[in-house]
């Protein structure tokens, strides 16, 4: 196969990779996990 | 230097709270809300002599008190909200506010996502506490005032359970309701005599108000052509809403709708009595839970008195 032949299939393998998921295997992870909030309460603080 | 953390943090899941104590007299004229305030406590064995500033973070898993310069204080409090913003949720928050007269009202579906079963023995609670953000109070020193607080006790929840909760705090009068933010926050106290800690807070989102939610019209000797004027229901999206006036002369279309929607008022004041006239048009939603209102202030000049109006300039850009 011509390097230029090559180099096309490695591009479309990447693009089938993308539209699939592939490379983005933490997403799912990251909407559902709820973020933490954090609550700095002070007393009495002078500024 | 807390008003300086917050600001450094804006842009982090991080919401500061700054709660006044007078110390100057016994018992002190002003405390933090108890309910918020027995839980700071316990982040220190009873007993332990008082030392200001007393800050914590994850309901008093970490904390610092006394802090003798700002380096010090800088240093300790970005390492506790650092540290606390390392360790993951263990609960889910969902939580609703709305507006009831001085109180605040706020429904809060909890799931414990802990291997701690949340119950009376270990104090576990949901609070509601109520800040102003952006206003500087006499009594307090930043611009992150604590307004009250209330707790909701958990009388049982399992890991992994669900429940809903409702909490009532009281007596919140602020300088601007439009600043006024809500957080809602569980946890559960470790031991007897041991700190408490957190495990998750949220911000509440506000289920139901109007924008605007006061008109004002002054009505010269004579004039009884008040113009119709509009508020719109604001809040959950999809909710249904019904609107309703207390008083004669004031009339709503379009009594019910959509959050999105406006009520369009008319009036006239061809009927008011001179001096002011007030009414409140309630806007409920369908299930009853959530209402909101606006609020009409009409005043009726007397026989022979004149209304002074000042016009200041507005200055804007192009």
């Amino acid at each position: 196969m011509r390097p230029s032949k090559k180099l096309l299939l490695l591009l479309v393998l990447i693009l089938l990779a993308g539209l699939t998921g592939v490379a983005n295997p933490a997403r799912s992870q990251e909407i559902t996990q709820e973020e933490k909030l954090v609550v700095f309460e002070s007393v009495g603080s002078t500024a | 230097m807390i008003n300086q953390i917050a600001q450094e943090y804006a842009n982090q899941p991080v919401v500061v709270v700054d709660y006044h104590l007078d110390i100057l007299q016994e018992p002190p004229l002003f405390e933090p809300p108890q309910a918020r305030w027995d839980v700071i406590q316990a982040s220190v064995p009873p007993g332990t002599d008082l030392a200001l500033t007393w800050t914590v973070v994850d309901s008093g898993r970490l904390y610092h008190r006394g802090a003798e310069t700002t380096e010090e204080a800088y240093n300790a409090y970005t390492a506790m909200i650092d540290d606390a913003l390392a360790q993951p949720a263990t609960a889910e928050i969902t939580a609703h506010w709305w507006q009831d007269g001085s109180s605040i009202k706020i429904r809060a579906v909890v799931t414990n996502n802990s291997t701690v079963t949340l119950s009376a023995e270990n104090n576990a609670g949901v609070y509601g506490i109520v800040k102003e953000n952006g206003v500087l109070y006499e009594t307090h020193t930043t611009e992150h005032p604590g307004l009250n607080a209330a707790k909701t006790a958990i009388t049982n929840l399992a890991p992994g359970a669900t429940d809903m909760f409702e909490i009532e705090v009281p007596d919140i009068d602020p300088t601007d309701w439009d600043k006024v933010e809500v957080i809602v926050l569980v946890d559960y106290q470790t031991a007897p005599e041991a700190h408490y800690e957190q495990l998750q807070a949220a911000i509440a989102t506000q289920a139901l108000y109007t924008q605007p939610k006061f008109h004002a019209w002054f009505l010269d000797e004579g004039e009884t052509f008040v113009p119709e004027f509009t508020s719109t229901i604001m809040g959950n999206p999809g909710l249904t809403w019904n609107a309703l006036s207390n008083q004669v002369w004031l009339e709503v279309e379009e009594t019910s709708g959509l959050v999105g929607d406006s009520i369009l008022l008319t009036t006239n004041g061809g009927v008011m009595n001179p001096g002011w006239n007030t009414a409140v048009v309630t806007i409920t939603d369908s299930s009853h839970t959530y209402t909101a209102d606006v609020t009409v202030s009409i005043y009726k000049a007397s026989p022979g008195e004149v209304i002074n109006r000042i016009y200041l300039p507005i200055m804007t850009r192009p």
